[in-house]
C-alpha cells in the first residue's frame, strides 16, 4: 500500500462503481434537463422580454391568473381531457389484462394474435394516426353508414340519442384498443411468467377458475399493472392527438406567448403528476394488502 | 380408469350426458373467447385495410358514397404521386439516420444506466431515479422552448444531433421510459452469473459487457423496436429542431402534403385567390385522401417490414425476459 493512496472500503467501491454506470445519466441531466427545467419554471412566472438573451421579467402569478381567469379555452379543455383520460385508463388496463390472460391460454393462432394486437402501435404514433383520426376513422370502423356491423335501420329505429350513444360507445372502444398494444404485451409477459405449479396446487386445493384468476393471476401481476398504469397515463396525456398539446404548441411556438404557454404546460404537468401519484398510491396500498 | 374403459366399450360413447353439459358450456365459452379475439383483431387490422383500400381508389370512388370496400377502379398512380411529392428517397435517408442513431443511443444508454440503477447502491440514487420518473411524466412541450435554446447554444439546431445525442444519455424521446424498463428488467436477472464472473476475476465493467449484455438481449430488442417505431413516426421533435427542408424526416413530408391539400381546399372556396373551382377540382382529382393514404402506406411499409423480421424474437423477448419485477 503506497503512502497517500486513498483506501476505499468495499461499500465505497461499490458506490463508485454504481456511480460510474449512472454517470452518463448525470451528464444527461446536466446538459439536457436541468436548464430547461429551471428556465421553464422561471418562464411560467415571468414574461420573456428578449428572446435571445433570456431576459425574463418576474411578474409573479400573472401568467397563472391569465390562464385560469381570462383564457376561456384552457380550463374546459383540461376538464374534457382529464375526464377522457380517466375514463380510458381503467378501460385500457382492464382490457389489456383480459386480452393478455386470454391469449396466454391454450388457444390456437397465439402467434397471430400477438402480432395483430401489437400492430396498432406501429401506426398509432404521430402523423398517420392524426390523418386517420381527422378522417373520422374511429367512427367508420363500426360506422352506421357503412353497414359493417350493425344495420343502420335498426339504430335509426331506436332514435337519434341511442344512435349517438352507441356511436360514442364504439368510438371509445376503438380508441381504447388502439392505445393498448404495449400494455397488452407487458401484461402478457407478466401473466406468462407465473409458474404453472401455482395453478396446479390451487387446483389440488379445489379452487375454481374464478378464484384462480383473482387470487393468483392478478396479484402476481400487480407490479406490471403498476407499470402499465403509469405508462398508460403518460401515454394518454402526451398523445400526439391531444388537444391540449396542440393548444400548448400554438400558444408557445406560434403566438410566442412563452410565459403563458409555460404556465399552462406546468399546470398540465402538475395535473399529470397528481394523477400518477394518486394511482401509484392506490396501487401500492393494494399491493401491500396482497402481500 | 378401468371402469371408464368398460363403460366406453359398453355404450360406444366417449362422453356421457353429465359430461355433455360441461362440454357444451366450455364450447360456448371458447366460442365467445374466439369471437372476442377475432373481433378485436378486426379492429386492429381495420386501419391497415382502410389505408390500403383508400390508397387505391380514384377520386370518383372517394366521392361515391356507395363505394366502400371494393373500389370500382384502381388507381395505382396514387402511389407514384405520393412517392414523388414526398420526395421519398431523400427523406427516407433522413428518417433512417435519425431512427437508427437514436435507437442505438437508447439501447446502449438505457442498458448502461439501468444496470447502474439495478445493481448498485450509491448516494443520491433515489434522487436520480426520481429524475427518471420525472422525465417520463413531464410532457415534452413544457420544456420545449428552453430545450430549443439549449440546442441553439450548442449550435445543434438543424442537425440530427438533438434527437440522437440525448438518447445515449438516457434522454430523448421516451428516453426515461427505456431507462425505467431496463432497470425493471435487470432487477429480475439472477445475480449468480455476475458473481461468478467476479469470482473469476472479471472487472466490473467487463462483467457488464461480457455477462450482462448478452443476457439482456431480449431487453435490447424490446427497447430497439419501441424506439424505432417511436422515432420513425415522430413529428414533434423533428419539426421543432429541423427547419431546413432538405433534412426533414419522412413523416414531416407527409404532413406537408396534407397541408398543401388543405390549402388548396381553402383556396378553392375563397373568393380572393386566383384558383378557380375547376382548376382546384383538377388538382384534387390527383391529390386527395387517396394520395395521403398512399403516402401513409409508403411511410409505414419500412417499419412494418422491420417489425415483421423482428417480431418473433421481439415478442418472445418480451415474454421470456419478463419485464416484470
Amino acid at each position: 500500500m503506497k503512502q497517500g493512496k486513498i483506501k476505499l472500503n468495499m461499500r465505497q467501491k461499490h458506490s463508485l462503481q454504481g456511480l460510474f454506470f449512472v454517470t452518463p445519466y448525470i451528464i444527461g441531466i446536466a446538459l439536457f434537463f436541468v436548464f430547461p427545467l429551471v428556465v421553464s419554471i422561471q418562464m411560467s412566472f415571468g414574461e420573456v422580454e428578449k428572446l435571445s438573451g433570456f431576459v425574463i421579467k418576474f411578474v409573479g402569478l400573472k401568467n397563472f391568473q391569465e390562464l385560469f381567469l381570462e383564457d376561456t379555452t384552457f380550463l374546459p379543455m383540461v376538464y374534457s381531457t382529464v375526464a377522457d383520460v380517466i375514463v380510458k385508463i381503467p378501460l385500457i388496463v382492464v382490457f389489456s389484462l383480459l386480452l393478455a390472460i386470454l391469449i396466454s391460454r391454450k388457444i390456437k393462432c397465439k402467434g397471430f394474435f400477438r402480432v395483430v394486437f401489437f400492430l396498432p402501435f406501429i401506426f398509432g404514433q404521430g402523423v398517420v394516426m392524426r390523418l386517420l383520426v381527422d378522417l373520422g376513422i374511429t367512427e367508420n370502423v363500426f360506422s352506421l353508414q357503412t353497414n359493417t356491423v350493425i344495420p343502420p335501420s335498426f339504430i335509426a329505429y331506436m332514435g337519434p340519442s341511442v344512435a349517438n350513444a352507441v356511436n360514442g360507445f364504439l368510438n371509445i372502444i376503438v380508441t381504447v384498443f388502439w392505445s393498448s398494444s404495449v400494455q397488452i404485451l407487458i401484461l402478457l409477459s407478466a401473466v406468462q411468467s407465473i409458474s404453472p405449479s401455482l395453478y396446479e396446487s390451487a387446483s389440488v386445493d379445489g379452487a375454481t377458475e374464478w378464484e384462480k384468476l383473482w387470487k393468483i393471476t392478478i396479484p402476481m401481476c400487480i407490479p406490471s399493472i403498476i407499470v402499465v398504469v403509469i405508462f398508460t397515463i403518460t401515454d394518454s396525456f402526451t398523445n400526439a392527438t391531444n388537444p391540449i398539446l396542440e393548444f400548448l404548441n400554438e400558444s408557445g411556438i406560434q403566438s410566442l406567448r412563452f410565459g403563458f404557454a409555460g404556465a399552462a404546460s406546468w399546470v398540465y404537468c402538475i395535473l399529470i403528476l397528481a394523477v400518477v401519484g394518486l394511482s401509484y398510491f392506490i396501487f401500492s396500498k393494494i399491493y401491500k394488502n396482497y402481500k | 380408469m378401468l371402469k371408464y374403459a368398460e363403460k366406453i366399450k359398453k355404450t360406444g360413447k366417449a362422453y356421457w350426458r353429465r359430461d355433455k353439459k360441461k362440454l357444451f358450456s366450455s364450447f360456448l365459452i371458447k366460442l365467445v373467447m374466439y369471437m372476442l379475439l377475432f373481433g378485436i383483431s378486426y379492429l386492429c387490422l381495420f386501419p391497415f385495410f382502410y389505408m390500403i383500400i383508400t390508397s387505391i381508389k380514384s377520386y370518383t370512388d372517394i366521392l361515391d358514397p356507395t363505394v366502400n370496400w371494393i373500389p370500382k377502379s384502381f388507381k395505382l398512380l396514387n402511389y407514384k404521386l405520393a412517392f414523388e411529392t414526398m420526395q421519398y428517397p431523400k427523406y427516407f435517408l433522413n428518417s433512417v439516420i435519425i431512427t437508427l442513431g437514436s435507437t442505438v443511443g437508447h439501447i446502449l444508454g438505457a442498458t448502461f444506466i439501468g444496470y447502474g440503477f439495478a445493481r448498485y447502491r450509491f448516494p443520491l440514487k433515489k434522487v436520480l431515479f426520481f429524475f427518471v420518473i420525472l422525465s417520463i411524466i413531464i410532457p415534452f412541450q413544457t420544456l420545449l422552448f428552453p430545450t430549443y435554446a439549449t440546442f441553439t447554444n450548442f449550435k445543434w439546431i438543424n442537425t440530427y444531433l438533438p434527437m440522437i445525442v440525448p438518447a445515449f444519455f438516457g434522454f430523448g424521446l421516451k428516453g426515461g421510459l427505456f431507462v425505467f424498463l431496463s432497470n425493471q428488467h435487470m432487477l429480475g436477472i439472477p445475480k449468480e452469473m455476475e458473481e461468478a464472473a467476479k469470482i473469476d476475476g472479471c472487472s466490473f465493467v467487463g462483467t457488464f459487457f461480457r455477462v450482462v449484455l448478452p443476457i439482456a438481449k431480449p431487453l435490447m430488442l424490446v427497447i430497439g423496436v419501441l424506439s424505432m417505431v417511436w422515432h420513425w413516426n415522430d413529428v414533434n421533435e423533428a419539426s421543432i429542431f429541423i427547419s431546413d427542408k432538405a433534412r426533414m424526416p419522412l413523416p414531416l413530408s407527409l404532413d406537408s402534403l396534407e397541408l398543401v391539400i388543405e390549402q388548396m381546399r381553402e383556396q378553392q372556396t375563397s373568393q380572393t385567390s386566383g384558383v378557380t373551382y375547376e382548376a382546384a377540382e383538377q388538382f384534387f382529382s390527383d391529390y386527395n385522401i387517396a394520395t395521403l393514404m398512399a403516402g401513409s402506406v409508403l411511410l409505414l411499409i419500412p417499419i412494418i417490414i422491420v417489425f415483421a423480421f423482428l417480431q418473433n424474437k421481439f415478442i418472445e423477448g418480451v415474454e421470456r425476459s419478463g419485464l416484470v419485477e
